[in-house]
Formats: C-alpha cells, structure tokens, sequence
C-alpha cells in the first residue's frame, strides 16, 4: 500500500490554503455583488484558519481566526440586509452609480 | 528703551498695525490717522535700531526653539539694521501714499489691503533680522502667506489664478529647495546659525556646497532667479499700493536680503569658493537675465509691467553682487537693494498716483503728463535716472560698486553685462519719463476734478530725494556695513 | 485610600487601557440619557489618557524600565508613545462627540457611542498587547467596530462604505493570521519582544510574513494602494464616524505598525525585509494619498487622503530603521492626529457642506472652526512651527542621517503636494465668498468645538516649543529601536 510523505501532505496542504486565501481574496475584491464579497470575506478567513493550522500554529489562533470569521460574517450579513433595504439592491456598481448621483446632486451628507 | 527692545518693537510695530487698522476701519479718516501715525512709529523704532547698531550695540531676542540647537531667533546686524531703516522710512512715505490712493480710487476693502501689506513689512524685517537659516525660512513662508492675499485682493478669476501662481511658485521652491537645503547645511555644519565669513566654508565638499548653492538661491523664489520670477509677474494683478509693498519695500527685497545672507553667512568667501561652478554659473544666469528683463521691459506699454521687469533686472543686479564672493560685492548687493527699495518705491508710487487720477496705465499716455503733474513725474524721472544708474542718484553707487568689483575678481563678462542691462534700462525708462516731462499736456489728464491730493504727490517726491541719499551716506554706510563681510575672530 | 487605587491603576494601566472603555460601552448601552452616556465615555477616555500620560511622565521621561516579565499586556516603547497619541486622540473625538452624535437617531446614539469607546480600546488593546494573537485580536476588535460604527447613522452611502470595510478588513485579517503563522513557523517566537534575539530557521517565510502582516495594517490604516475602503466610508459616513476612524483608526493602525517594525527591523535576517516594504509602502502612499488628496472635492475624503499621504511618510520614517526614524514616525503620528482632529473637527462642528465648495468663506462665518482648520492645514502642509513641520524635519533629518537622500526626497514631494492641497483648503476658507452659503449649525453643545480647538493649540505650542515631545519620542524609539544592529 502506497503511504503518502506527512512532510509532502504538510506543504499540499499549506499550497491548497494559500491557493483558498489568494483566490478568495481576488473574490473578495474584484465580486460585483455584495453577497458575493461576504461569501468571499467568509471563505478568505477559512482558507486563512486552514493555512494556520498547516503551518502548524498554535491551535489559539485558528480558533481566532475562526471566532473572526463569524464576527465578519455576522456584521456582514447584518450590512447587507441594510444594503438590500436601503437601495433594493445588492449589486455594488449600482449602488455606487447611485451614490455617486446623491453626491452630484448634494445630497450626500 | 535698549537695542533689544527696539529689535523686539520693530518686529511687533507692523503687527500692531496691522491689528490697529483692521480694527478701526470705519471711519476712513481713523483708519488713515491710524495707518500713518503707527508707520510713523515704526520708522522711528528703525531710526532708533539703526542708531543703536551704528553705536556697536547687540541684542538678540530668541522667542523659540522649535528643533534642537535651531532657535527661532533675530539679531541685530548692519545689514538688518540697513533694510528696517529703509522699511521704516520709505514704509512710512508708502503709508501716506496708500491712504492717498485708497481714498482717490476708492479701493474695496482699504483696512484689509493696509493690513496685509503691513503684515508684508513685519515678515520682511523679521527675514532682515533672522538670526539663522531656519528664522528665515519661517519668515519667508510667513511673507509668502502675508503677502498672497495682497495678489488675490480683487476677488475675481484673474486675480485668484495670479494668487495661486505666487502662492506656487513661492511655496514649492521654498520646500522643495530651500527646506531641504536648510537641513542639508544643518547635517553638514550642525548649525544653522548666521555669521560672518559663512558656516559651509571647508566642511563642503566640493558637490555639496555647487548643489547647496543652487538649492538656496532658487529656493529663495522671492529673490526672482529665473525661472523663479513667474511670482513677480503674476503679482501685476495686485493693487498699486500692494505692487509697491511687494516690489519696493517686502517681498523682492525679502529675497535679495536672503540671497545676500546666504552668500555671506552661510558660505562665505570659502564656501562659495567651494562651489565656485555653481557661483559662476548663477552670475552668469542672473546677469545674462537681468539684460533679457531690461530687454523685455522695452516691450512692455502696461507700466506696472514694465515696472515688474525693471524691478527684476535691479534685484538681479543684487543678486549678482551677493555671489562675486567679495567685499565689495557684498557692499555692492547691499548698495544695489538699497537703490532698488528707494527708486522702485518712487516709481511704483509715482504711477499709482498717474493711474489714480488720470486712469493712464499705459507708457504711451504719459506724454505730456509732466505739465499738468509737474511733482509726480519729476519724482518718476529721478527714480528712473537712479534706476538707470545715472549719477549722482543711489543706483550709480551700485552700478559703479558692481561694475568694480565684477572686475576685480577678473569677471570682465559680468561688468559688461551690469553695464548693458544699465543702457537696456534707460531704454525701456528714459523715453517714458522724457516724453512725459517735455510732451504737450494732455488736454483732458484728469480723471478727478480736483487732480492729485498732497497724499499721493508729496511721497513720490520724497521718495525722490531719496535716491540722492546715497549720495551723502555711501561712505558711512560701508564703514557701517563693514561687520557684515568681516569674520568673526 | 485614593493613592493606594491610583498605585493600583498605574501597576494595572496596560490592563486598564483596554478595558475602561470596554466597560465604559457597557455602561453606555445601558444608560438611558444621551448626556450621561456622553460623559461616560469621555470620562472614561480621559482616565485612560490619564493613565497612559502619567506613565508616560514615569517611565518615558524619568527612564525608568517597564520590563513587560510574561505578562500579556505592558506599556513599552514605541506601543507606550503610540498609545499616548491614542488616548489623547480618543479624548478629542469622544469630547466632540457630544456635537456630532447629532447625525444619529436617539436609538443609535448609545451604540454609536459604545462602538467608538469599542475601536479606542482595540487599538490601544493593540499597543500594549504583548503576542501576535493579541495584537490581532485587539485590532479586528477595532476593525469590527469602526464597520459597525461607520454603518450607523449618515445616509445610506455609509452602508456601501461599510461593505467595503468587511472586503477589505476579512483580506486583512486572513493576511495578518498568514504572515503571524509564517513568522512563527519562521522564528518559532509568539511575544513580538522576543523578535530581535529569535534564531530564525527560515528567513524567506518569516520575511514573507512580516511582510504580510505589514500589508495587513496597511490596508487597515488606509494606505495607499490598500485604501479603496477609506474614500467610500470618509465621504459618506457619519462625522463622528468619519472622525473615529481618521484620528483613531487610521492613527491606531500605523501606531501597530511602528510598533511591529520597531520589533521586528532588529531582528537578524529580516530588517532588511521590514524596511523595504515599509519603504515601498511609504513611496505608494505618498504619491498615490498626495495625487488623491490634490484632485478631491470632498473635504473629508481631502483629509482622509492627505492622511494616507501623511501616513506614507511615517512609513518612510519608519523604513529608515534607525531611532531618529523611529522617533520622527512618532511625531508625525501625533501631528496626524492632531491635524486631523481640527480639520475633520471643524467641519463637523461647522456643519457645512461637504463639498470643497461648502468651505467658501468659513473662515469669516464659523470663525472658531475656519482657525482650526486652518492651523490643522498648515501643520498638513508642514508649515514652519507646526507639529507638522517637526515631524517633516525630524524624518528629513533621519533620512539624511542614514544618507536615504531619495526618502527625504520623498518626503519633501509630500510636503510640496499638502502645499498645493492645504493650500486650497486655507483659500477656499478666507478667500472665498459663498455663492450660497450654508448657514451655519450653532450647537448648544458648545464644549464640543474645544477638543478641536485645543488640538490646534496644540499643533501650533507642540510646533514651537517642541521639546517635552521630543524627549518622549526619543525614550520611546530608543527603548526598542536603540538596540538595533
């Protein structure tokens, strides 16, 4: 039976995290849709508490960044429900579009 | 009352002023009584200063220390003693003429506008005055900001842009040159002090010192080294009596003051020995643009522009006299801001009052003007003759220091060009002042029924005899002068 | 009886900065007056400023040592300085809070409140916290509140700029539990004070992850090019928000920053590392903050971009690596703060528009807020006898002293840019007239204008007689930085 290296399996899985963190970051920032940046925002703090945990940090800090990432997504669900209620919308450069026409108009605070 | 109460008082009068005329503004006549009665106490605290110094006294006044050995402090010295005397004096013909013309054009905010160039002339002594670098450079910022709401005075689009342009040109090279230069000769020296013989000479290298040299005489804009001088003529859009202030008696001064002490206190002769490319190279600059702005100045038909230019060449001159890296050009720079302050300030005044009540603003006008305006433009003729450099008026001293000691230290090139920018100024100066004497007078001069008050003749012609002072004190005033080029046992 | 509980609070203060105002956003959520609930937390930032300024005066200036032994919480250093300028700067806002929860409903103003006592003691939790857990934790504390804080009140544009927060704060904090799990997989140390003398096993992956966790504060400070958050939140929020997160958030997180690298330049191998990403950082915000700053028509977004310019320099500063440099990032720390409470203060308690075009003619109809604004301008442009001005000499100086000519260049473009952008701010202010001006708010809360012109005083005494704050941030660098190599 074929047995895997645990120093191999170690660095995949600090590779995989890394790879989770980068690409949920670029989600995180790039998404159009609010939904999607608090679902990006959520999976960027999981990828980042696996990568802890690879790394072989203290078990506090993954549940740090645990605890984190709940308060993240808590807040950012409550956010976002405001955004739904305030503009009917959750698509960001719509939003943006009407901000910025609040502002023109001297509307904004 | 002693030398350091005195230096205290000069510096605070204009303040004071300042304060005084905002607060009474209304009526005009309070106003006016308070803007001459307190001009006249700051030109007697500048006779008093300049006894005091005359008479070996020292003082020094320190009112911080903001950084560690750099303290914001004045001293009393020749050369500070010289320029608040001709503040105070020539500020106190100035005062009279601003209440003159305030009151004949009918000037929008009069206390403001007082206020401000009151403010100008504080920051103008306290750069005179300024005991190191860094009292300079808080003193020029300071003169910068004082003196940008005279350009802005009017309020419209133009004036606003010409502010913004002296407020950018002034304040950009005062951090982008003068600021690091400052703290570059304190990393050098560790010092930041004025004092005879110069701070730099032999702790420089060689590169440091040209580059330093460089850095201070453009980070000095008010001094008007091109391409710094774009203030100079953007500051045309200011009222006559602001163009007057800061031409004649604050900021163009200010900055052949600075120039002057930084070639003499902080370089010295072996300093700018050291940056000896950089010294040649910024006399050739000043003195090749000294003859392009007489050059120019032909070309010109607005006077007050003509005036900006004649102004530029005259401060060049003194520029160029700071960096001959002698005696005698020290005392010629010193002679040289001496005839600028005295003849700028007839001129400008001198067509204040022709624009205030004949409205001509033009070089071309002022044919004949002289018949109907006898006092004002033989005022303007005089100024112009010293301008020129026309024996016996003050700039023939300067003209005639300059053109020696440019050749004593074997720059011939550079006498030939105080020379030409001379017969460039006639030029541009004589034919206007010739034609205005002995031209037909016009028919119709005056925009004002009863012509001009004595407010706005009798300073113009003070400001004449003026330029003849030189004449009776140039021997005395190098005796008086001599501390500032000996160094320091 | 009262010198013995003051004994106690000063062996306690680390402890007590964090919770006094923890305890004082209880008491706030529960008292049901809107004034009590203002004095509370005013009074309970004035005991941390007083704690922090009385151990200051003991250990800072008298040189006493303030070895932090295992505890998890100290006052040492560059986090004891830092925290000062946070307390103080906490002060400010919560005393002009009492003007500024006015943009509130009264159901929030008791939240609003809590959640700023909540962001002054997660930063001040992050000075004095000792490990790198601590530290994030206290600064995602701080982060969390400064979004909830920014999404209250103001109009719905708040909510856009909050959203962003959660973006930007998340990318944060995944980057600084990355770079802290790197460093200690690298150096095998958790307390930060044991940095310098760490065997370090794997200098790439501690350099990466120092690297990381300077990113991380970056983007929670608003710098360049980490800032998209900060325009969004500064235009549109709140003004106590807009203030909190200017003077507290922005201030706390490049006070964790000075404090990280103070830590972690002396530490072999990866100096070099710190420094140069302090430095390209320091280059980015400085021309990316002064170009932003320069080009806004929003008073408030011009501030919070000149503050990302600002906070460029201390980077710079800080990458010098030497104690001067250290000691120059302090400085220019307090005079952000200070600046930045009197311009955004001022135009908060003017309640004028936000538009530039609002300011026009301030100075002549709100004249007590057009001088705090125009002192906290000048000490942005680093006008002669300024706060401003000592921090740019300070970091000029340091720069030249380790011969880093371009970082002083660098600095000096800053200041040539806060000319042109401060500038405009002093002509639109009184030289000026309002086509049509707003008129101005008299709020009966009167008391709330003099943490605003009290910063200016300060800007402008600390500007001028400057050396009781020289000697403090001299202490500080040299209790960590003085033993760099």
């Amino acid at each position: 039976m074929m047995s895997l290296d645990p120093a191999l399996l170690a660095k995949v899985a600090i590779a995989a995290s890394m790879a989770l963190v980068v690409l949920s970051v670029v989600t995180l920032l790039t998404a159009s849709n609010a939904g999607k940046r608090l679902a990006g925002a959520a999976v960027v703090m999981l990828g980042a508490a696996l990568a802890v945990s690879a790394l072989r940090a203290p078990q506090i800090f993954v549940s740090a960044a645990v605890a984190v990432a709940l308060a993240y997504a808590a807040l950012g669900a409550l956010i976002l429900i405001r955004l739904q209620e305030a503009y009917g919308d959750t698509e960001l450069p719509a939003i943006d579009a009407v901000d910025d026409d609040a502002e023109g108009s001297g509307r904004a605070p | 009352m002693n030398a350091e109460l005195g230096l205290l008082a000069i510096l605070v009068l204009p303040v004071a002023q300042a304060a005084l005329v905002l607060a009474c503004a209304r009526p005009p006549g309070l106003r006016d009584a308070a803007y001459i009665l307190s001009a006249c106490a700051i030109a007697g605290v500048a006779f008093f200063v300049f006894n005091e110094t005359a008479h070996g006294a020292q003082a020094r006044v320190v009112l911080a220390r903001p950084l560690p050995n750099v303290d914001l402090a004045f001293a009393l010295e020749p050369l500070g003693a010289m320029v608040a005397l001709l503040i105070g004096g020539l500020g106190l013909l100035h005062a009279i003429h601003s209440a003159g013309f305030v009151r004949a054009t009918h000037e929008k905010s009069p206390a403001r506008l007082m206020a401000f160039m009151a403010l100008t002339s504080a920051c103008a002594l306290a750069v005179a005055f300024s005991a190191n670098l860094f009292t300079m450079f808080v003193a020029m910022q300071a003169l910068t900001l004082a003196a940008f709401p005279l350009v802005e005075h009017r309020g419209d689009e133009a004036a606003g842009a010409a502010g913004r342009l002296f407020l950018a040109v002034l304040l950009a090279s005062s951090i982008g040159l003068f600021l690091p230069a400052m703290v570059w000769t304190y990393a050098i020296a560790g010092v930041l002090d004025f004092r005879p013989g110069g701070v730099l000479g032999g702790l420089a290298d060689p590169v440091s010192a040209n580059l330093l040299l460089v850095m201070f005489v453009f980070g000095i804009a008010a001094a008007a080294v091109p391409p710094m001088h774009r203030w100079l003529m953007a500051s045309r859009e200011a009222p006559s009596p602001a163009l007057t202030s800061m031409y004649a008696l604050t900021v163009l001064p200010a900055g052949c003051i600075g120039v002057f002490k930084v070639a003499a206190f902080v370089f010295g002769a072996s300093g700018l020995a050291d940056a000896r490319l950089a010294t040649q190279a910024l006399i050739v600059l000043a003195g090749a643009s000294m003859c392009v702005a007489a050059l120019v100045a032909l070309s010109k038909q607005d006077v007050h522009e003509r005036l900006a230019y004649t102004c530029l060449a005259q401060a060049l001159a003194a520029v160029l006299g700071a960096l001959l890296t002698i005696p005698a050009g020290l005392f010629a720079s010193a002679l040289q801001i001496t005839a600028l302050m005295c003849s700028a300030a007839t001129l400008l005044m001198a067509s204040g009052t022709i624009a205030a009540v004949t409205g001509r603003t033009q070089a071309g006008a002022y044919a004949g003007l002289g018949r109907v305006m006898p006092w004002t433009l033989a005022g303007f003729a005089l100024a112009s003759a010293s301008m020129v450099g026309m024996p016996p008026f003050a700039g023939a001293w300067a003209k005639l220091w300059l053109i020696a000691s440019s050749s004593s230290v074997g720059l011939v090139w550079a006498a030939v060009l105080v020379g030409l920018a001379a017969i460039l100024t006639f030029a541009h100066l004589g034919p206007m002042a010739a034609n205005a004497l002995s031209g037909r007078a016009p028919p119709d001069a005056f925009i004002r029924p009863d012509g001009a008050s004595f407010l706005l003749v009798a300073p113009v012609a003070l400001g004449a005899v003026a330029t003849l002072s030189l004449l009776v004190f140039a021997s005395a005033l190098s005796e008086f002068l001599k501390p500032v080029w000996t160094p320091m046992p | 009886m009262i010198g013995e509980v003051l004994e106690t609070a000063r062996a306690h203060a680390p402890l007590l900065l964090v919770t006094t105002p923890l305890l004082a956003a209880a008491f706030v959520l529960l008292a049901p007056i809107s004034r009590l609930n203002w004095a509370i937390g005013v009074a309970a930032m004035a005991w941390s400023a007083w704690l922090v300024l009385d151990a200051t005066a003991r250990l800072l200036l008298a040189g006493a040592s303030a070895g932090a032994g295992a505890s998890p919480l100290a006052l040492e250093g560059i986090g004891h300085a830092g925290a000062a300028v946070l307390a103080c700067a906490g002060l400010a806002v919560m005393v002009a809070a009492g003007a500024n929860l006015r943009d509130f409903g009264s159901r929030e103003r008791p939240l609003a409140l809590a959640l700023g006592l909540c962001v002054c003691s997660g930063w001040q939790g992050a000075m004095v916290a000792q490990d790198l857990l601590g530290v994030f934790l206290a600064c995602e504390t701080a982060w969390l509140a400064s979004v909830g804080l920014a999404a209250l009140g103001g109009e719905r544009g708040a909510l856009n700029g909050a959203m962003r927060m959660i973006s930007a704060g998340a990318a944060s904090a995944a980057m600084f539990l990355l770079g802290a799990a790197l460093l200690m997989r690298g150096t095998g140390v958790v307390r930060m004070s044991e940095l310098p003398l760490a065997q370090i096993e794997a200098p790439i992956s501690s350099a990466v992850g120092v690297a990381l966790i300077i990113v991380s504060l970056a983007a929670k400070a608003g710098l360049a090019p980490f800032h998209a958050w900060l325009p969004a939140v500064a235009g549109r929020t709140s003004a106590f928000a807009a203030l909190t997160l200017a003077c507290v958030g922005v201030v706390g997180a490049l006070a964790v920053m000075a404090r990280f690298a103070a830590y972690a330049i002396p530490a072999p191998a990866l100096g070099e590392s710190v420094t140069n990403v302090l430095t390209a950082l320091g280059v980015a915000g400085v021309a990316i903050g002064s170009l932003q700053a320069i080009g806004a028509a929003n008073v408030r977004r011009l501030a919070v971009y000149a503050g990302a310019a600002q906070g460029g320099c201390v980077l710079l500063a800080l990458g010098l690596g030497s104690p001067a440099g250290f000691a120059a990032s302090l400085l220019q720390l307090g005079a952000l703060a200070a600046a930045g409470i009197a311009v955004l203060g001022g135009v908060a308690a003017s309640g004028c528009k936000l538009n530039l075009d609002g300011l026009d003619g301030l100075g002549r109809r709100a004249p007590v807020s057009g001088a705090a604004m125009l002192v906290g301008a000048l000490s942005l442009m680093g006008a002669p006898l300024t706060l401003g001005f000592l921090g740019r000499w300070r970091a000029i100086e340091a720069a030249v002293g380790v011969d880093l000519w371009w970082s002083a260049g660098a600095i000096i473009a800053a200041s040539l840019a806060a000319a042109i952008y401060a500038g405009r701010l002093i002509e639109r202010l009184y030289f000026r007239r309002s086509a049509t001006p707003t008129p101005i708010q008299h709020d009966p809360w009167r008391i709330s204008i003099f943490p605003v012109l009290i910063c200016g005083a300060l800007v402008l005494a600390l500007g001028v007689e400057p050396s009781m704050l020289l000697r403090v941030a001299q202490a500080a660098s040299h209790q960590i930085a003085g033993d760099a190599p």
